[in-house]
């Protein structure tokens, strides 16, 4: 396989790129919008803050957003591609896992039965219910006798997607109230989530962004198959393991905090691949650039393409990452 | 008899060509064997001439009628083909496996004939599987399993049968037992026996003519005593060997040169020197 | 004494095993009596017995209503769509040659929904809702010819299939959840039932439209058999032996997409009878498909009956969507499933 980056330097300079575009869409998402702002107007906020000017207040929450936006799209793409990795299967993502299905069933059996509404609650448990969903997935797919066939997993998350989702279902049927409020968490949102929103979960995810490029190493040799990491000394079991709950933190963190935003874990380790090839210590900080870059684009884009609605952004990746994943699928891919 | 025939056959898959305008003429009613090294593309050749893989160019022709004329059906009732490591559904019983080589012979409404059960009992029986009807095709050893599958295509009752690697993976006792079950349907019933070998002594024992492929062509066929040389060995699978009788048959049998744990004979010594 | 019996003349040769045909008729008493016994319970109580006299056109009329117009075109409704769905799963499971396929992972559900949704969203009050099962089964049927075109390079191969399935699906899934959020809240509550999947106020009308297609298409399954059994070998194998396996794959998404496409269209998302009846069939009567057809039908037929009785009634004075009782079911079993078949 020939990548586009070769060269050390030129998968260097590859980051320095992506990260400059991840920077400009950054900016361009706080400046588009139904308001534009002038690029003064946002130093102008930046140092002298202004809690009365509405001009203020609009960056404030398109800052946030933008934030909130490049933390999932980071976290979501590094927890596919560690996931993929792992299941040594491209079709991978933390939607396929289940995760997406787990949260949003433990978040609305709280919203409807506990009557919990507070959104630092509700991240808390998303989490746990991505938990306990990618449990059981991994515990289903990675029992097989031949280890690990991608049609397995990919089965297996089915299932347990169908499962929380019928579940949900049933909740939502009978509590036809809490339809419409939990309809736009299903469909995938970055919209209203504040700064201090994000700050308790915050340090558990980039820590686990952080966690994620130390095990660039061990990732590198079990992506060569258990037998030979085994063989090469390593506590295969243990990686592995590690490399779950990483992937968990961060695709249930993300799932909490926007709903279910399906794809960019799909999507970008598969560019990031193409560009630099199955090197984790490359792969991973491109996931991080590309992935956030990414998100933030097709917020801007949902915030336009339907004008003056805006439209979910998990719509807006699925219907983009739809025809990718069945590109990949028609090309055929390792282990086929 | 059937016979088969290739005319300016070019194989390949997307871009790659494998085979490049070759022809090839089997021997009706013998064995023919076909060697080479890993991905020579003998096997690709092989699943050709069954009409597995459609030729980029060129013909196979079965009974002076082109394969691409005919009607897949009318080709199973005169070739039957076995795959390179063919998996049983899990649960499919050797009778159940058995039984679908006379798909060819039935319709919608003649789904289980006298001649059907009659044909799928000899071929039981040709290749003594009779006593592991009843059990699952996923129970049984290596060796029984290849045995089924060549019940299978027994049970299609065709005059030319392709193999493709029949031994891989057996041990020797079961390799030679699968040759003698090959050889005794060449030589009690008359069948065309096609097949890919790894193993050159096997082929030379049991094969009436051998085919070497080398560089996307034959390089060189014929009997075993006439093709068998140190040259040909050496061209083909890019090795240094020596070309002596076999002690049992007297066919050709090839001894690599290689390295040893015990120290060469003297003799042997300076045959190596000489060949250098 | 023989497990077969052997039919031979002049036309035509069979050979039947004895055992399914005696599972058939135990499954067939079973499914009449869970039927009386679901005509029976509900808001108002009609004893069995005279349940069983309305049938046979003994009754006294003083139940008629109840039992001819509210509760038997649903059930028999229901028993449809089961016995739809459960060999649509069987030829879909069979032919990829996996065991955990059905027709909601190769797309024709999300299809059906898509559509459904469309002209819930779009049509409602415009074009009569009657129209609904037509449009859904349209649905179905493009989406279905779209992942087999997309899956097609030089041949479908199984593996494709379910993967472009399991794509298209979520594009799909996509454009449904974004009708439904920007839709008001009465009609997405509309639509959201409909993906759940519900017999709710089936009529006669609807009863007569589904049965043709499902008496069509029914006996057609056989036809798969023989396809079926040489392609479980392989594809080399199977064409070896002169099966002609892209016609014949062909043929059998068709009738499969037909199938599960006139079940989705009447009953909605119902989900999972297509998986599971065909694996609890499997336990009876082995791997034989002559004799997994009608077993999987008769299992999906008991199945959504039962499931949509107990909807109906349990939840008093909710009727709650047939298709939560079937997947809430459905979806442990699949993963049980998956746990056994761990050594595969």
């Amino acid at each position: 396989m020939t990548h586009l980056f070769s060269s050390s330097q030129g998968k260097a300079l590859g980051l320095v790129i992506s990260c400059c575009l991840l920077l400009v869409s950054f900016f361009l998402s706080v400046r588009l919008g139904q308001v534009s702002v002038p690029g003064t107007m946002m130093i102008d906020a930046m140092f002298r803050f202004d809690e009365n000017s509405a001009d203020h207040v609009i960056i404030y929450e398109r800052f946030s957003r933008a934030v909130t936006a490049a933390l999932i799209g980071s976290s979501l793409a590094v927890s596919g591609g560690l996931l993929q990795s792992l299941t040594r299967n491209p079709l991978a993502s933390p939607g396929i896992f289940g995760i997406n299905a787990g949260a949003l069933f433990f978040v609305v059996f709280s919203v409807v039965f506990l009557s919990l509404s507070s959104l630092p609650t509700l991240i808390w448990i998303a989490f746990g219910g991505a938990g306990i969903a990618a449990a059981l997935v991994l515990f289903l797919g990675l029992m097989g006798a031949d280890g690990l066939s991608p049609i397995r997993v990919v089965l297996a998350g089915t299932a347990v997607t169908a499962l929380f989702t019928s579940l949900t279902q049933g909740m939502l049927v009978v509590n036809e109230a809490n339809l419409d409020q939990m309809l736009l968490w299903m469909a995938g949102t970055v919209s209203g989530r504040t700064i201090d929103v994000l700050l308790p979960v915050l340090p558990l995810m980039i820590g686990a962004l952080f966690c994620s490029f130390l095990l660039a190493k061990p990732v590198n040799i079990l992506v060569s198959g258990d037998d030979i990491a085994k063989g090469l000394g390593q506590k295969t079991v243990v990686v592995k393991l590690i490399l779950v709950l990483i992937a968990v933190l961060l695709a249930g963190g993300s799932v909490a905090i926007g709903g279910m935003i399906g794809f960019i874990g799909l999507i970008v380790p598969h560019i990031a691949r193409t560009l630099v090839g199955n090197d984790h210590y490359w792969l991973l900080p491109y996931c991080v650039s590309l992935g956030a870059g990414l998100l933030i684009l097709a917020d801007i884009i949902a915030r336009f393409i339907i004008s003056p609605q805006e439209m979910p952004i998990g719509i807006m990746t699925a219907l983009i990452g739809a025809p990718f994943f069945i590109y990949i699928a028609r090309k055929g891919f390792r282990g086929e | 008899m059937t016979f088969l025939q290739a005319h300016d056959l070019t194989l390949g898959y997307q871009d790659a060509v494998v085979i490049d305008d070759l022809d090839l003429t089997l021997p009706t009613g013998e064995i023919t064997v076909f060697v080479g090294a890993n991905g020579c593309g003998k096997s690709t050749l092989l699943r050709s001439l069954a009409r597995l893989l459609k030729p980029k160019a060129g013909e196979v022709m079965l009974e002076n009628q082109s394969m691409n004329e005919m009607a897949t059906k009318d080709i199973a009732k005169q070739l039957a083909i076995l795959p390179q490591g063919p998996v049983a559904p899990e649960g499919l019983t050797v009778w159940q496996l058995v039984k679908q080589g006379r798909y060819p012979h039935q319709s919608l409404l003649q789904q289980w004939s006298k001649q059907d059960e009659a044909f799928v009992k000899q071929a039981l029986k040709a290749t003594q599987t009779e006593q592991l009807a009843d059990r699952t095709v996923h129970s049984l050893s290596g060796g029984q399993r290849q045995r089924v599958w060549i019940a299978m295509t027994l049970a299609q009752n065709t005059d030319i049968l392709l193999l493709d690697e029949p031994t891989t993976y057996l041990d020797m006792a079961h390799q030679i037992e699968i040759l003698d079950l090959c050889f005794d349907l060449n030589e009690t019933e008359g069948r065309t026996v096609v097949m890919v070998l790894h193993d050159l002594n096997m082929a030379a024992r049991y094969a009436h003519k051998i085919v070497a492929v080398k560089d996307k062509t034959i390089y060189t066929e014929g009997r075993p005593e006439d093709v068998i040389t140190s040259d040909m060995v050496k061209y083909v699978f890019g090795m240094e060997s020596k070309i002596i009788d076999d002690p049992l048959f007297g066919s050709p049998m090839c001894v690599p040169y290689g390295k040893g744990r015990k120290k060469k004979k003297p003799a042997a010594e300076k045959e190596i020197a000489y060949v250098n | 004494m023989s497990k077969y019996i052997t039919i031979r003349n002049r036309f035509a040769s069979f050979r039947v095993e004895k055992k399914p045909l005696a599972v058939i008729a135990v499954l067939c008493i079973i499914l009449f009596l869970s039927m009386v016994l679901g005509l029976s319970i509900g808001s108002t109580w009609v004893s069995p017995f005279a349940v069983l006299q309305h049938l046979f056109g003994a009754g006294s009329g003083a139940d008629a209503f109840i039992i001819d117009v509210l509760r038997l075109p649903r059930m028999v409704l229901a028993l449809l769509v089961g016995a739809s769905l459960g060999i649509a799963g069987l030829i879909l499971q069979e032919m990829v040659r996996n065991p955990l396929a059905s027709p909601d992972i190769i797309g024709i559900t999300s299809g059906a929904s898509v559509a459904a949704v469309a002209f819930i969203a779009l049509f409602t009050g415009i074009i009569s809702i009657s129209v609904l099962p037509l449009v859904a089964m349209m649905g179905a049927g493009l989406v279905s010819l779209l992942i087999y075109l997309l899956a097609w390079k030089k041949g479908v191969t199984p593996i494709r299939l379910v993967l472009i399935g399991i794509g298209m699906a979520a594009a799909m899934d996509a454009l449904t959840t974004m009708m439904i959020v920007f839709s008001p809240i009465r009609t997405a509550s509309q639509a959201y039932t409909w993906l759940t999947g519900s017999v709710y106020g089936t009529t006669w009308e609807d009863v007569a439209a589904m049965a043709p297609w499902v008496l069509l298409l029914m006996p057609l399954a056989f036809l798969c058999m023989r396809a079926i059994h040489v392609q479980q070998l392989g594809d080399g194998i199977a064409v070896g032996l002169g099966a002609k396996i892209q016609w014949q794959r062909f043929l059998m998404i068709l009738i499969s997409v037909g199938l599960a496409g006139v079940a989705v269209a009447f009953a909605g998302g119902v989900g999972f009878v297509g998986l599971m009846a065909p694996h609890i069939g499997r336990f009876f009567v082995g791997r034989s498909f002559a004799a997994l057809v009608p077993v999987s039908a008769l299992i999906g037929g008991w199945m959504v009956v039962v499931a949509d009785v107990i909807a109906r009634t349990a939840f008093l004075p909710l009727d709650l969507p047939v298709g939560v009782l079937i997947s809430g079911i459905g979806a442990p079993f699949f993963l049980y499933l998956l746990y056994r078949n761990r050594h595969l």
